[in-house]
């Protein structure tokens, strides 16, 4: 497969605004908040951030895993009660993790060819309202009842009923367990860590560091200007400003104290060096970049290229490498021209993993086939606003999160060139390299 | 006289020949018969206008149409059909009823037309009623008085006896055919509140037989109407619930619903309303008997309330409320700009309240405050309102949700630009409102209107401060935004006709009354109710109790007595509105020293619990504490209830003849519906001015005059009314 690269294309791909509502930890602040109330907060702040109203989007997509038995082609929802056009088409992605760089992708394929010139794209995350299911057996019955034609043939099915087909089945983690390697991600991570033997303390620090990363950029008011507030449903009585999971006073002892949860014997990944689920929505408008410029519109970046590759769903927390790698290649360009990184931290040993991979001749060559190491992920580039250690990963919107946030920081610093990466839950990478002029 | 078809057709003759000719060939136009093999289809299709009526002529064709049905001996079934696009009949000819209540003509007329109906059911033939849309009064009547019958399964369907609301009670059957239908209780229901029913709920309480899309609505009347056509069977006013085959066999059973009944009507018009009233008695007299007898009951009790003042005063509401459909605010002929998109600056009690009622009725809004705090208050409030809704099934779940999200919070103002309409309901400080006003001039696309909600400031001034000053309007809502229908459209030195016509017209969209008033302080609603709540505490200061006085004004028809309408506004409220006009009116608006006390006690009304009265758990009590703050002087033996109606009311009329004075509406009218959907002036007196005119300036004057030199100058009448007064002339001349 091919990465996208935008000077092959018809028309360039401009990123003229986004929002995303705050952050919080699964179970809590937003618990009671839909996945479409997320996503309209997102998109209608957008739309109004870029003045924009319901005729002057072409099509809508979002990213989002977790499907509400309710919405479920959610982005048609999120695009018809945020007041776009009904004759306006949407459609929903789903690639894991990276289901809203999906959607992101899907904005620019069709920009690029022409297709559309503006796109509202996006991803929303509900992981508090992922449905608990009946097992197979306690559906199978509802399925007989239903079809039982007499009384007694309901009685006797339902005679056949045993209590522990009530044990409902946690649709969460199901969807974070990898059906063909077996194992949940956290323990693709604890691959990683024995792969690179990561230590425990290694890891610790480096979600210590995200912490401590998350919380200056929240006191600097860094996420003022990506973040708008959500009242929150049912009632609306309470809003939420900020994102909720950051801790101020993290400390290495706290996070040492923490007991391995996947690998209860030898393991090194713990809740605290891991990101934590989370609810959460983004939105971000793309739109025809020479059409931007005519309208005289800010632009935050435009999309340089993009690229999935899959990988070992063993070791799916590599994906950053194996897209970042096919991506620079296709763009003709090298690690060192990328002025910041934005990696997703699901694991910290996952995150360290890449870090020392990127570095390494001999997994370059072995792995990547390449010549030497594809460069320094160092740390002043790396997630220099902290990441989902801290802030969570409401796991379809997280993709749009850090293309946000990176092109927010690049303009900041007046960088030019950046990377936004993740790894996908089966084995795949998503990597995107954005620039501003 | 025996009722036969030979001597009723006579009679009919007779009153045809009475009528105009041009009367009898409209008529002549707007009901058709058309045969269709053993069906005869009679078609409602008012000449040249948007609905059906039944106007006498209308009625005499009618009749003369079943003859023909019932000559034709090929015709086997009869269906009566509307073409209208939404409207199936949409009731008798008010302004027949009108003339006839002015004039003396004989309740004989009357009497012929209701048994036209009687004529109808007692045909051989079965017969099928097809219902799309309104069916209203004497419509409904007509169906009632099929065999059968059909409604379409749109929401457009409104079935309902509405008389009440007209001071009237069904006269054509419907006090006698419906309870006959559908029992005693829901037949109450319906007649004593005029409300209407969906054709979905109609099924449910057995109103009607079939309800079907209205898409087939024609195919499968027809088909019905010939399958009877081939039974011939004609209705049995079947077997009764049992529930009311139990009211109706206990000795007193109908007698105990029917108090029953009357006593909440009581509670809820301290019989200020007779229609409702009669309505029951006639049940109760005619419940079980005869038709014919029951037919004759009903018609004297109609033919009594016709002439009733209280009657005629609701119809000339009625009038005044169409009046207002109409009027498009402005003479100009403009295109009202449409607005779909709105904002709101405020998030408090009214910017909650305003885009609780925008994203109702499906135009988004962007509300913004300074803190988010403050943004979750309007959210919430419009929620509350919503999920109450839901609640009622009133609105599905789902409606709630769509609205909910047409609602967007912001502290700055993205997305502002190119909105179509703000309003602005930012706290009362001219100063806040000029900088935001400053602002939202140089946010805003030129094309978008600005709005103020201000009760007390001026929109001319506000607009001073704008580029575009011919953009800017008042919009002045009242509290709870979502209950009370009036909306004060205030045009200032330099709005523009397109403006205030478009404010108009999206008034409407929204549901809601307006009146276009000129830029003057207090516009025209809070000006006059400011001198009557002046009045309220003037009165507890002379030692009448609150619950005395809030019990008469209920009594003389306000929806609550002015000690509580205090309460409910707000004592710091009302005391800042009353230190604006005293500012602009001088003495005669000046708050009496006790308002100010109260104010400092933080006594300030229901929303802290306590002002004039105490509040427990919403309930309202009397507070002896009060006495502390005003001090009360012992109640005067000659300070009559009747003066306590007299000072507070006379006063109200004296205002209001200055804002006619001073031409700040357009029409008298606008007075009365502002009082009315305003305040909930008493609707039976016609409204604050038409009362007026039932007492007479002359009196008015002269009561006036005492209390000036009793209890101040500030019951001096105005120029206007003591005019009138020498001339004899009526507001409404």
């Amino acid at each position: 497969m091919k990465a996208w690269i935008a000077s092959e294309q018809q028309h360039r791909v401009a990123v003229i605004g986004g929002v995303r509502t705050p952050f919080a930890k699964a179970g809590t602040e937003l618990k009671e908040c839909t996945a479409v109330h997320l996503g309209v907060t997102a998109l209608t702040e957008t739309l109004a951030r870029v003045e924009m109203d319901g005729t002057d989007v072409d099509e809508v997509v979002f990213g989002n895993a977790g499907t509400p038995a309710d919405a479920a082609n959610i982005s048609r929802v999120i695009s018809l009660r945020s007041g776009l056009s009904e004759s306006t088409p949407a459609y929903t992605v789903h690639r894991n993790c990276a289901s809203a760089m999906e959607a992101i992708a899907q904005g620019c394929l069709k920009i690029g060819s022409g297709l559309a010139e503006v796109m509202a794209v996006g991803g929303t995350e509900s992981m508090s309202n992922m449905p608990l299911i009946f097992g197979p057996e306690m559906t199978e019955l509802f399925a007989a009842l239903n079809f039982a034609k007499s009384p007694a043939d309901k009685i006797k099915k339902l005679a056949e009923f045993r209590p522990q087909w009530l044990k409902p089945v946690v649709a969460i983690m199901e969807g974070l367990t990898d059906p063909v390697s077996g194992l949940n991600m956290g323990q693709t991570a604890e691959v990683l860590a024995r792969d690179f033997k990561i230590s425990r303390k290694t890891q610790d620090e480096y979600a210590l560091r995200s912490h401590l990363r998350t919380v200056a950029a929240q006191k600097e008011g860094k996420f003022q200007k990506e973040i708008i507030p959500i009242a929150i449903e049912p009632d609306y009585r309470k809003h939420l400003d900020k994102d909720f999971g950051p801790r101020e006073n993290q400390t290495l002892e706290a996070l040492q104290k923490l007991r391995p949860f996947f690998d209860k014997e030898n393991g090194t990944i713990t809740p605290g060096n891991s990101c934590p689920i989370t609810d959460g929505a983004v939105a971000l408008m793309l739109m025809n970049e020479a059409k931007a410029k005519a309208e005289g519109r800010e632009i935050l970046g435009t999309i340089t290229g993009f690229s999935f590759t899959g990988c070992e769903p063993k070791r799916m927390g590599m994906g950053p490498i194996y897209s970042s790698s096919h991506l620079l290649d296709g763009l003709k360009m090298d690690l060192s021209q990328i002025d910041l990184v934005e990696l997703n931290e699901a694991f910290a040993a996952q995150v360290l993993a890449n870090q020392m991979a990127f570095a390494s001749d001999k997994y370059c060559q072995e792995k990547l086939g390449r010549s030497k190491a594809l460069g320094t992920l160092s740390d002043d580039k790396l997630n220099v606003n902290g990441g989902a250690i801290a802030l969570g990963h409401p796991v379809g919107s997280t993709g749009g999160r850090l293309v946000l946030t990176l092109l927010l920081e690049m303009q900041r610093r007046g960088l030019k060139r950046g990377l936004a990466t993740l790894c996908i839950g089966g084995g795949q990478g998503a990597a995107f390299v954005l620039e501003r002029n | 006289m025996e009722f036969t078809r030979d001597n009723f057709q006579n009679e009919i003759k007779t009153f045809r020949a009475q009528m105009k000719p041009d009367l009898v060939s409209i008529a002549e136009k707007s009901l058709t018969l058309e045969k269709r093999g053993a069906v005869g289809i009679i078609w409602f299709d008012q000449h040249e206008e948007k609905a059906n009526k039944l106007s006498s002529a209308n009625m005499v064709r009618f009749f003369e149409l079943l003859c023909q049905v019932e000559d034709d001996a090929n015709l086997k079934a009869l269906l009566v059909i509307s073409k209208k696009a939404s409207i199936f009949i949409a009731g008798a000819d008010i302004g027949e009823i009108r003339t006839l209540a002015s004039g003396s003509t004989s309740s004989d007329s009357l009497m012929k037309l209701q048994s036209v109906f009687t004529y109808l059911e007692r045909m051989k033939i079965p017969s099928v009623a097809a219902i799309h849309g309104a069916s209203m009064g004497g419509g409904t009547e007509l169906a009632l008085a099929c065999d059968y019958r059909m409604v379409s399964d749109s929401p457009q369907t409104k079935i309902g006896l509405p008389e009440v609301l007209l001071g009237l009670i069904p006269g054509w059957g419907g006090t006698q055919r419906m309870p006959r239908l559908i029992g005693l209780e829901k037949s109450l229901d319906l007649i004593l509140t005029g409300k209407t029913v969906d054709g979905i709920r109609a099924k449910k309480m057995g109103l009607v037989d079939k309800v079907v899309p209205q898409e087939y609505l024609l195919e499968k009347a027809l088909a019905y109407a010939n399958e009877l056509a081939v039974s011939g069977k004609k209705r049995q006013f079947g077997s009764r619930p049992l529930k009311e085959k139990v009211i109706g066999s206990i000795p007193g059973g109908v007698w105990f619903v029917c108090d029953q009944a009357k006593k909440q009507v009581m509670q809820k018009t301290h019989g200020n309303f007779p229609a409702p009233l009669a309505a029951i008695d006639v049940i109760r007299k005619s419940y079980g008997g005869s038709i014919d007898e029951g037919l004759k009951i009903e018609a004297d009790a109609f033919i009594k309330l016709m002439v009733t003042p209280e009657s005629q005063n609701l119809i000339h509401v009625f009038y005044l409320n169409e009046g207002v459909k109409k009027d498009k605010g402005v003479q100009e002929k403009i295109t009202p700009k449409e607005i779909k998109h709105a904002g709101v600056i405020g998030a408090g009690v009214m910017g909650g309240g305003i885009a609780q009622l925008f994203a109702g009725k499906g135009v988004r809004v962007r509300m913004k405050d300074i803190h988010w705090d403050a943004i979750a208050k309007g959210y919430e409030a419009a929620q509350k309102i919503f999920k109450k809704l839901v609640d009622r099934r009133r609105m599905k779940p789902s409606d709630m949700d769509n609205a909910m999200a047409r609602i967007e919070g912001s502290t700055d103002f993205a997305g502002f630009r190119h909105l179509d309409l703000v309003v602005e309901a930012a706290v009362e400080n001219l100063e806040i409102k000029k900088n935001i006003f400053k602002e939202l001039d140089s946010k805003m696309d030129p094309g978008a209107i600005l709005a103020t909600n201000t009760s007390s400031l001026s929109v001319t001034e506000l607009a001073s401060v704008t580029k575009h000053p011919e953009r800017v309007v008042g919009m002045h809502f009242f509290n709870p935004v979502d209950k009370m229908p009036l909306v004060e459209v205030i045009y200032g030195e330099k709005s523009s006709p397109e403006a205030i016509g478009s404010i108009v017209s999206f008034s409407k969209a929204l549901g809601k009354t307006p009146i276009v008033v000129k830029d003057a302080p207090g516009f025209v609603v809070n000006r006059i109710l400011g001198p009557y709540l002046n009045e309220a505490v003037h009165l507890l200061m002379e030692g009448v109790r609150p619950t005395d006085m809030d019990r008469v004004m209920e009594k003389f028809g306000m929806p609550m007595g002015p000690c509580a309408l205090l309460d409910e506004v707000g004592l710091d409220v009302a005391s800042k509105v009353s230190h604006v006009l005293y500012g602009a009116f001088g003495e005669r608006m000046k708050s009496p020293e006790a308002m100010a006390a109260v104010v400092t006690e933080k006594r300030l009304g229901k929303k802290v619990g306590l002002g004039i009265y105490r509040y427990e758990k919403g309930e309202r009590k009397e507070d002896l504490s009060l006495l502390e703050v005003f001090k009360p002087k012992q109640r005067a033996s000659d300070l009559t209830d009747e003066v306590i109606v007299r000072r507070l009311v006379y006063l109200m009329i004296n205002e209001a003849s200055r804002c006619v004075e001073e031409k700040l509406v357009r029409q008298v009218s606008d007075i009365d519906v502002g009082m009315i959907f305003g305040t909930g002036f008493a609707p039976f007196r016609g409204g604050l001015l038409k009362y007026a005119d039932t007492v007479g300036a002359e009196v008015i004057v002269s009561d006036l005059d005492i209390f000036a030199r009793k209890y101040g100058d500030r019951f001096k009448p105005s120029k206007l009314i003591q005019e009138y007064s020498v001339n004899r002339t009526k507001f409404y001349s």
